[in-house]
């Protein structure tokens, strides 16, 4: 038996919460004896035992903490006296933690705060622009990785945040980021996608959604979608999330092809990110949409769409030749699409595309470039501006389906569906809403296209999506490029 | 550093749109969303000087960790008893302290020149209010804080008034206070010079200032103030507003000391009496300790730890340890309220002492939740003296080791402002105070709550 005793000087501590703490020092194993107390004249002469009296403890004052073990041995004495101190110097308790409920502390307001709920790795930041920095820069000191949503946030804003985020070892996706996949969690705008050893990378919130979406439905799984925001890749960002996202999937495990999607990036930048993703060594497809197809080195690609990428993904995943592949879908007859523009009257030559999602109506726009087309991304500023993004709240796609078909110049019209995480919980059923709604108001016939980019393990569920649209003689296809196309070809038999 | 975030499920705290939030959590992922509000109050200029701030985040945490470690740790005691003149380093006969950032004699508030009045008499310098405010403007007006020093309310003391010593024992710094002033005739303190005022000023010079001093010469030690803080705040003091029982912890370690001292029977009477009937006797004592506790912590480059708050009852400012002794000020607000029968709103004074030291270094209004019979004061509930408590937690920097708070399971007293977690919050420092009359010579009508203005953090924010 070894007696061990620690003066802590002039620390005041109540006596209750002494015993309280003795008692639970005592419980540890080789441990006979704990006390903790102030070293009051009436403590040392009237409350403990003669044989446990040091001349340490008598020497103390009634100022002055003493903790005293006795012990089996020296090291379980000695561990016992720092967990005496541990216990002694910090708080008791935690505020949030009290079970009375009374009196618990408000909801955290600022991330410092949050921390003490939970150990976060991550800050989801939606604030309005003109904050957002802060938040960023908040969420980033207390060593969260950040996804920004917020848009409005200036170049300047965004340089030095991802500067601020590379110097902490995190990493900022956005401004502007609406959709990410960590370890199989949809962030924001997200699809519920297989788990698998695809790495993605993508400046564009929706492009990432239809990849992963299509590379679902080939059966290719997603290890992780890391959003930069729409700039990163611009000459003067510099592609700085986008570097900092390559390091993060070079060194994890389960990413054994890695994605990018993109519009082609400023070429100072392009070269980096090019140089970069040779120098991890993983096979690669880089979607710079609108680019020439090309081959850039061994099992690195360039692909001019979301969908060659997707398929050039998917041949690498199942060891086939990515170089011949450029379409997931087999493109088939549209015979019977062609009978309903027979019906068109001879006016109705334009196409008008009404998106919801950015990336995917600029995919159509390139596809109907120079045609009697016009595509318009109501997710765009000028017709967002104090209301919610169209995948939110299709209403005002309700108002131009409404405007289309009134128009005896359209002939047809192209739309998207966007479902998963953060979209409208039935967007399907407010399109088919909108075309019978318009249909029954000004009679003139219209083709409907469209495409779903989601899963059948959405919330929307996607094949219940389809099945809403066809019911409203909408043509569904497989993808947002198939879809767009089938609209060029019918532009040039209408023309 | 690694980065964790492909290796783990995320863990997220949303701040935002809340619908993010309850998808995550709807999808069995650990979320919190903040209950969000935009920094500053919204103020663009403000955002944009708390975002380049925040680049040096990492540099500042280091400077809080040390400031608030001095805070902590200091060991504050009383040690000795002399003038002003005699124990104050650069006190002179012209000088006079006040409370509060700088003031000049004409910019002054009734009380606190009903204050240099009386000190003015009690010197000799003048024999009337008439003649005092003549030599007024030829007095050399220091605030308390530039001399080390804290006084309540008006804060007034001049050469020959009897000063209490405090040591912090851990950093070696010194703290001074004059003696509380409470006691026969209206309180100097509140800015009153009558006759009855001036008499009691004469007995704590002629009768309690040798007989403390024979106290310590007798017992050779100092008095540690740090536990009977934390005694009193366990007995339902503030150690601010409500100090009887650290006054009777107090009274309790004088008086053998006293009798040991050979004290005569009528003095020891007189000093029992005192005692007996004024239970703020502890207040200067306990702003004395907060001083040397919260000077230890100054001058410690890029921290954003408040050193002071203090107010002169026309301008309120604080210090930042980071930023020397610079003030940053706004004028004083009013008071929010309880009065005295017959005195009103309209008899107030706008607020006014050094007192706020105790909130500065963690005790006063940051500990209501321990001071449980105030609750009265503080709008009735023991949930809304609790609620102070609990808000104070999210502008400070840590908890008190040795201030504990027993109807919050004993957490530490919430400890050590920083700038910046008022700007992020928006929630200013409560303080507990008296009021005092507005005009000069009239005394105290009250007591009540006041928050030091957002405006003196954002001025300090816009120079770091």
């Amino acid at each position: 038996m070894v007696v061990l005793t620690k003066i802590k000087k002039r620390l005041y501590q109540d006596s209750l919460k002494l015993m309280r703490v003795s008692a639970e020092i005592k419980e540890m194993p080789g441990i006979e004896q704990a006390f903790a107390f102030m070293a009051t004249e009436i403590n040392k002469k009237t409350r403990m035992q003669e044989s446990l009296m040091g001349n340490d403890v008598l020497a103390a004052g009634s100022d002055d903490l003493v903790l005293l073990v006795e012990a089996d041995n020296e090291a379980s004495g000695q561990e016992a006296l720092e967990q005496f101190e541990k216990k002694i110097s910090s708080s008791t308790a935690s505020l949030q933690k009290d079970n009375s409920g009374n009196y618990s502390e408000a909801l955290p307001t600022t991330f410092e705060q949050g921390k003490a709920y939970i150990d976060a790795n991550l800050a989801v930041i939606s604030v309005p622009g003109p904050y957002a920095a802060v938040q960023a820069m908040t969420a980033l000191s207390q060593n969260m990785n950040v996804l920004l949503f917020s848009d409005n946030v200036s170049i300047e804003e965004e340089i030095t945040i991802k500067d601020f985020a590379a110097k902490k070892g995190l990493i900022v996706m956005g401004p502007d980021c609406g959709t990410a996949i960590i370890n199989g969690v949809p962030l924001c705008f997200a699809n519920v996608v297989k788990r698998g050893k695809i790495g993605v990378i993508g400046a564009s919130g929706t492009g990432m959604q239809e990849l992963t979406v299509l590379l679902d439905s080939a059966g290719c799984g997603i290890a992780h979608a890391i959003g930069t925001g729409g700039r990163d890749l611009s000459k003067e960002v510099a592609g700085r999330t986008a570097l900092s996202a390559l390091k993060l999937l070079e060194q994890d495990p389960n990413t054994e092809i890695i994605a990018i999607i993109s519009k082609p990036p400023a070429q100072s930048v392009a070269d980096k990110v090019i140089e970069a993703v040779k120098a991890i060594g993983k096979p690669a497809v880089l979607a710079f949409l609108g680019a020439t197809t090309n081959k850039i080195a061994d099992n690195i690609y360039i692909a001019g769409t979301i969908e060659e990428a997707a398929a050039k993904i998917t041949a690498i995943h199942k060891g086939n030749n990515p170089e011949e592949t450029t379409v997931l879908y087999e493109r088939k007859p549209i015979d019977n699409i062609l009978v309903e523009a027979s019906k068109l009257i001879t006016s109705q030559k334009t196409i008008k595309g009404l998106y919801t999602g950015g990336t995917l109506a600029s995919e159509a726009k390139h596809i109907l470039v120079g045609l009697n087309a016009d595509v318009i991304d109501l997710g765009d500023d000028e017709y967002t501006r104090g209301a919610l993004h169209p995948m939110i709240d299709p209403t005002k796609r309700g108002q131009f389906v409404m405007q289309a078909f009134s128009d005896d110049t359209i002939g047809v019209v192209l739309c998207d569906v966007v479902i998963g995480y953060g979209s409208h919980p039935d967007p399907a059923f407010e399109l088919a809403k909108d075309i019978k709604a318009a249909r029954e108001k000004y009679g003139l016939h219209k083709i409907v296209i469209a495409s779903v980019t989601g899963t059948e393990n959405d919330p929307q569920v996607k094949s219940v999506q389809i099945k809403k649209l066809e019911d409203a003689g909408i043509f569904v296809f497989s993808s947002n490029q198939y879809a767009a196309e089938v609209a060029k070809s019918l532009s040039e038999s209408i023309a | 550093m690694t980065n964790n975030l492909l290796k783990q499920k995320p863990k997220i705290i949303n701040a935002g749109l809340e619908i993010f939030a309850k998808e995550l959590q709807g999808n069995n992922v650990e979320a919190v969303n903040l209950d969000w509000r935009p920094p500053g109050g919204g103020k663009m200029d403000i955002n944009i000087k708390l975002k380049e701030v925040l680049t040096r985040k990492d540099i500042i945490d280091a400077a809080n960790k040390k400031a608030l470690e001095k805070v902590l740790s200091a060991q504050p005691v009383w040690t000795d008893v002399g003038l002003a003149k005699d124990v104050i380093p650069g006190f002179t006969d012209n000088t006079i302290a006040h409370a509060g950032p700088p003031v000049t004699w004409e910019k002054m508030c009734g009380p606190m020149q009903g204050s240099v009045i009386g000190a003015l008499i009690y010197e000799g310098k003048a024999k009337n209010e008439q003649e005092a405010r003549k030599v007024a403007p030829t007095i050399d007006f220091v605030p308390c804080h530039h001399l080390n020093a804290v006084g309540p309310m008006t804060g007034v003391f001049s050469a020959n008034m009897p000063t209490l010593v405090v040591v912090n024992e851990e950093n070696g710094n010194v703290a001074y206070s004059p003696f509380n002033f409470e006691g026969k005739g209206k309180p100097f303190s509140f800015g009153a010079f009558g006759e009855d005022t001036q008499e009691n000023l004469r007995y704590l010079h002629d009768i309690m200032l040798p007989t403390l001093k024979k106290m310590f010469n007798a017992r050779g030690e100092g008095i540690d103030l740090k536990i009977i803080i934390a005694q009193a705040l366990h007995m339902g003091d503030d150690c601010h507003n409500r100090l009887i029982a650290a006054t009777g912890q107090l009274w309790k370690t004088m008086v053998p000391e006293l009798a040991k001292a050979g004290t005569p029977h009528e003095i020891l009477t007189r000093l029992a009496y005192t005692m007996y009937f004024n239970n703020w006797y502890f207040l200067n004592l306990s702003m004395a300790a907060s001083k040397a506790t919260m000077d230890a912590a100054r001058d410690i480059e890029n921290s954003t730890l408040v050193t002071a708050m203090a107010r002169n009852g026309t301008e309120v400012g604080i210090q930042v340890s980071g930023m020397g002794n610079k003030w940053f000020t706004a004028k004083a607000p009013k008071v929010r309220g309880k009065y005295f029968p017959g005195f009103t709103d309209d008899d107030a004074n706008p607020d006014m002492g050094d007192s706020a030291i105790t909130e500065t270094a963690g005790i006063g209004a940051f500990a209501m939740a321990a001071a449980l019979p105030m609750t009265q004061l503080v709008g009735g509930s023991v949930q809304d003296a609790i609620g102070f408590t609990r808000d104070m937690r999210k502008i400070t920097l840590g908890e008190s080791r040795n201030f504990t708070i027993p109807t919050l399971n004993f957490v530490g007293a919430p400890t050590g402002i920083d700038v910046i977690k008022v700007i992020e919050t928006g929630l200013e420092p409560i303080i507990n105070t008296g009021i005092a009359h507005k005009v000069a010579g009239h005394g105290i009508v009250g007591a009540g709550l006041v928050n030091m203005p957002i405006e003196v953090f954002e001025k300090a924010l816009f120079e770091m």
